[in-house]
């Protein structure tokens, strides 16, 4: 126990001494506290004054435009000739005009005429236009008049008020948007740190058998212990970078509650934080496992590089599958990726977000989680004392097979 | 040197790798304060030996004793291994490594330390301590190493071709620091292809070929054994009827004398003096170890 925690002290102390560690523990958090300020900061520079006006022409060859002129922030102005229309483009008194042709009602098409440069027409242009256009048709009294109230409806047919319900009947509280954004964003954080303890952990076993180190380690230590320490120290390394991540984020959140209406209602319960922490040590110490034991079998860090994608897969799919599992947290598939030790880590954190998890679910994942990590542990223990010396050779499946029936 | 305790004791030790048997039945011990050389062909079984010896790898059978019981984490403690197949941290600083390597075998940093910097004044190096390892020559490197495995004061010092590309004087800087350390009680086990050094520093020399010991003894009894019962003797003449010898040589500056089974070189001296030869120097005359070594390897093949 003194030698394994001698070793994860030093692999602890030259962890926190790089500085691709520090740069991405520091960045991150630096990074979510710019994107608040910024948010902040674009606020206060266009939220202050009243929106600007623009005002549009448009020339009514079809006799449909009878009622209201104005839409949101956007103006329409008749003119009663294209020639006209143009000379107040030309000078700049208008942004843009439109031609309504007779055969409007017919076809739906109208001409724009406008000196933008742009490749795409300006898209809150065409909505307020549509809108122009619908409510005056709407109106159009060569029909039959429309009451206001329908003319509403058509525009907007259903504002919906989502009421949950809980087995009892019960209402539960609205989803949390922001919530579910922080455990997104946590999810993403929660891989990064454990690929690069992880990977830290490969790339360290690669180098010590590259450079022969490894030899003169053993000579002091057992493989257990050499694993064991490695393990632990790269996981306090990445432990405490997700401990800044979650505090700092904490704070990021404070700030922006303070000053952004949109981040007010977002928190951080701190139950779910110490489950983001539990994950994270479960979810490190299994594939943290995986990765020692690949590792000792590969001869060099490299060819152990090219192993790691077959553990990241199964780790991000949960990612990439967030809208299942949100849309039904308590399906097959979603209880699949929550069980499963490879996906669970970051399925449990997306379930969250959606907060459709029961507790007993986590509680058996983190229990299956556990008793993986350890199964891991153990076929680790066998594999990586028999193959830690073994330089530039790998070996072959049937031989790996003989270690671990402790041949 | 007391030479009267085991520090190692390697009995019928067999180890095989995919039926090859790499060690068979090897047995051998070394004493307090003695050095041992452990010599023998590319592929003889010395590293597995040596390896099964630290616990790095199983026998399959036999028994391996080291201070006078089954290897254990303190007893690990007390062992300083430099392997043939070595290297350090590359990114790392000298004495950031010396510091760690030192922890690992049980010293706190500031005994570490002050050993540390006593031995890099050694070697010579005390001004590299703060360099990284990659800007080191591999001469250097090497040495490094070599302050790495006494660093903790080790009773027992395993050395597995520990002069390989070093130039003289840091060879020579090595023994000395072998020397203090042996004088000080510490055993040593020095696994070499070059003899002259197994020659120049070990009292005992265990041979290993094909997984089997073929030779232990002391240095000197080894080379009686392999002797010829030959004497050199430089003196002015040779009596074409001394008794007792077989034949006679002249090989430039002396001679060569072969003598017959049951002869003593002593009274072949006496017989010389006794006619009044004046004689300036004589000695037995015995095979180098390379000389045995070769014979021993070439008889067995």
């Amino acid at each position: 126990m003194r030698k394994t925690l001698k070793v994860a002290r030093e692999e602890l102390r030259v962890m926190a001494r790089q500085l691709s560690f520090r740069i991405i523990t520091v960045l991150i958090p630096l990074l979510g506290l710019l994107a608040v300020l910024g948010f902040i900061a674009f606020q206060a520079l266009t939220g202050g004054g009243e929106p600007e006006m623009t005002e549009v022409g448009y020339v009514d060859m079809a006799g449909v435009i009878t009622g209201s002129q104005q839409q949101g922030n956007v103006s329409f102005l008749p003119f009663e000739s294209d020639g006209e229309a143009r000379k107040a483009l030309l000078a700049d008194d208008i942004e843009r005009y439109y031609v309504i042709p007779s055969d409007y009602l017919e076809t739906g098409q109208v001409d724009e005429y406008t000196m933008e440069k742009g490749l795409f027409p300006s898209e809150s242009g065409r909505s307020a236009l549509n809108e122009f256009m619908l409510a005056n048709v709407l109106s159009v009294s060569a029909l039959e008049p429309v009451p206001e109230q329908v003319v509403q409806r058509i525009r907007q047919p259903v504002f919906v008020n989502s009421v949950r319900l809980d087995e009892r009947g019960e209402q539960r509280p609205p989803p949390d948007y922001g919530g579910y954004a922080f455990f997104f964003v946590l999810s993403i954080l929660l891989i990064m740190a454990i690929f690069t303890s992880a990977g830290t952990l490969l790339q360290g076993i690669g180098e010590e058998k590259e450079n022969r180190i490894m030899e003169v380690l053993l000579s002091s230590l057992t493989p257990g212990q050499l694993m064991a320490g490695k393990i632990l120290g790269l996981g306090a390394a990445g432990l405490v970078q997700i401990v800044i991540w979650v505090v700092a984020g904490w704070g990021i959140l404070a700030l922006a509650a303070g000053q952004v209406p949109a981040f007010a209602g977002i928190s951080l319960p701190g139950a779910t934080a110490l489950l983001g922490v539990l994950y994270f040590v479960l979810g490190y110490a299994l594939f943290g496992t995986l990765f020692a034991c690949v590792g000792a079998v590969t001869p060099t860090a490299r060819e152990g590089n090219q192993l790691v994608p077959i553990f990241v897969i199964p780790c991000i799919i949960p990612f990439y599958a967030s809208v299942a599992i949100q849309s039904n947290p308590a399906g097959l598939f979603s209880r699949i990726l929550t069980f499963f030790p490879l996906t669970s880590p970051v399925t449990v954190m997306v379930r969250l977000a959606a907060s459709g998890i029961e507790a007993w679910e986590i509680a058996t994942s983190a229990l299956i989680l556990t008793v993986s990590t350890l199964l891991a542990m153990w076929v680790a223990g066998r594999i990586f004392g028999a193959y830690l010396l073994m330089y530039g050779k790998r070996p072959s499946v049937r031989e790996i097979w003989h270690a671990l029936r402790g041949a | 040197m007391s030479g009267t305790r085991s520090v190692v004791e390697v009995e019928r030790v067999s180890k095989e790798f995919s039926g090859l048997k790499a060690v068979d039945g090897v047995s051998f011990n070394v004493q307090e304060g003695e050095v041992l050389g452990l010599v023998g062909p590319n592929g003889a079984g010395k590293t597995t030996t040596i390896r099964m010896l630290l616990g790095i790898i199983r026998p399959d059978s036999g028994e391996v004793r080291v201070f006078g019981s089954p290897l254990t984490e303190k007893a690990k403690d007390s062992i300083g291994y430099l392997p043939e197949e070595r290297g350090l941290y590359r990114g790392r600083r000298v004495w950031e490594t010396l510091i760690y390597l030192a922890s690992l075998k049980g010293v706190d940093s500031q005994t570490a330390s002050d050993r540390a910097g006593r031995l890099l004044e050694a070697v010579g190096l005390e001004s590299s301590r703060n360099s990284r390892v990659k800007e080191l020559s591999r001469g250097m490197g090497q040495l490094i190493q070599f302050v790495a495995t006494v660093l903790h004061d080790p009773r027992l010092v395993i050395l597995d071709e520990p002069f390989a590309g070093l130039d003289p004087v840091n060879v020579r800087l090595v023994k000395q620091v072998i020397s203090e350390l042996q004088q000080r009680g510490s055993a040593f086990m020095l696994s070499t292809h070059q003899m002259n050094q197994v020659e120049e520093l070990c009292h005992r020399v265990v041979m290993i070929d094909r997984g089997e010991v073929v030779l232990d003894g002391r240095l000197l009894e080894v080379k009686h054994r392999f002797g010829d019962n030959a004497i050199h003797v430089s003196c002015d003449r040779v009596p074409a009827d001394l008794p007792g010898v077989r034949s006679l040589r002249n090989e430039g500056d002396h001679w060569e004398l072969s003598l017959a089974e049951g002869v003593k070189p002593g009274e072949v001296l006496q017989a010389l003096l006794e006619r009044g030869v004046s004689v300036d120097s004589y000695e037995v005359a015995l095979p180098s170890l390379e000389e045995v070594f070769v014979r021993v390897v070439e008889g067995r093949r």
